[in-house]
């Protein structure tokens, strides 16, 4: 692909694939197949890219805590069930 | 790190480089089964441990999924008992972690069944983070970090989280099951009760529709 407004009908199969592809699912043939692709279709390349990031981005909102007030009570609730 | 250390105060631990910290199947699952197997032989602070992480982890999904914060202490207080009660009684350790969250999930859901593709007023992140002295905002000054990328994280949460609000709800629940609380995709199809490659196909979907709001709100 040229115009990253137009993928081909290569760009939309191997779309299905970035996700597996950025999750390190692929076979190792078939990963140096997208990346190769990757290296050299600019709408592609970018796809890959904005996947990456919004990927990335979930990922650091793990984890997060309650505050220390919802804390608090959960921690008065298990002492309560347990006394 | 763990989630144990989290548990400590690290509320932002996979921030640095998150790509590089992917979930890796059996990681969470070891962490949560070791839990199960303490408590189960009567180890009091491993049943303390497990009972905090429960009523957490209904914390979030109602926050995250269901966007409605009112219901996160039914939530909370559902989790609690049914852990309490299910934890002595459990034969795999392995199948707690993916038991949890489908408890949690169908407590937030049978609250909210007729509103929760409806998340009008999904709270904010913004407001339920903690800091020392409780939630504090993320665009608030903190000492010792740069302003720009602080502002730049801000940002970037303020777009995921209207981008996230846009997800048909089962979409919204694989992005916070798969990406945000790390489940290995076996995990998540488990608590979806759908085929692992449905996970996969929804993730992907979701991501593709979460990666284009990101873009047009950036522009």
């Amino acid at each position: 692909m040229t115009a990253a407004t137009r993928p081909s009908p290569r760009c939309r199969a191997l779309l299905l694939e970035l996700s597996r592809y950025l999750d390190g699912e692929l076979t190792p043939a078939r990963r140096r197949t997208v990346a190769r692709h990757i290296k050299t279709c600019e709408c592609c390349g970018t796809m890959s890219g904005r996947l990456r990031a919004t990927i990335a981005a979930c990922r650091a909102e793990g984890g997060t805590q309650p505050p220390r007030s919802v804390r608090s009570r959960a921690a008065a609730r298990i002492k309560a069930l347990l006394a | 790190m763990t989630k144990q250390a989290r548990g400590g105060g690290v509320t932002k631990s996979r921030r640095l480089n998150p790509l590089e910290r992917a979930p890796t199947a059996g990681e969470g699952e070891d962490e949560y089964a070791g839990l199960v197997t303490a408590a189960g032989a009567g180890n009091a602070s491993a049943l303390e441990q497990l009972l905090m992480r429960a009523q957490e982890v209904a914390w979030r999904f109602s926050n995250t999924v269901c966007g409605h914060a009112s219901d996160a202490e039914d939530a909370m207080q559902e989790a609690l008992i049914k852990t309490f009660r299910h934890v002595g009684r459990i034969r795999d350790p392995l199948a707690f972690r993916p038991w949890l969250y489908r408890t949690v999930r169908n407590a937030c859901l049978m609250s909210r069944r007729k509103k929760v593709d409806e998340p009008a007023r999904l709270q904010s992140w913004d407001d339920v983070l903690p800091g020392p002295e409780g939630p504090m905002r993320l665009d608030a000054p903190h000492p010792g970090k740069d302003p720009e990328q602080l502002a730049h994280n801000a940002a970037l949460r303020r777009r995921l989280r209207t981008a996230m609000r846009g997800l048909p709800a089962q979409y919204r629940t694989i992005v916070f099951l798969r990406e945000m609380e790390g489940l290995s995709t076996r995990e998540v199809a488990k608590v979806m009760g759908i085929s692992e490659d449905n996970v996969k196909t929804r993730l992907h979907r979701a991501r593709v529709q979460l990666q284009a709001s990101l873009g047009a709100s950036e522009s």
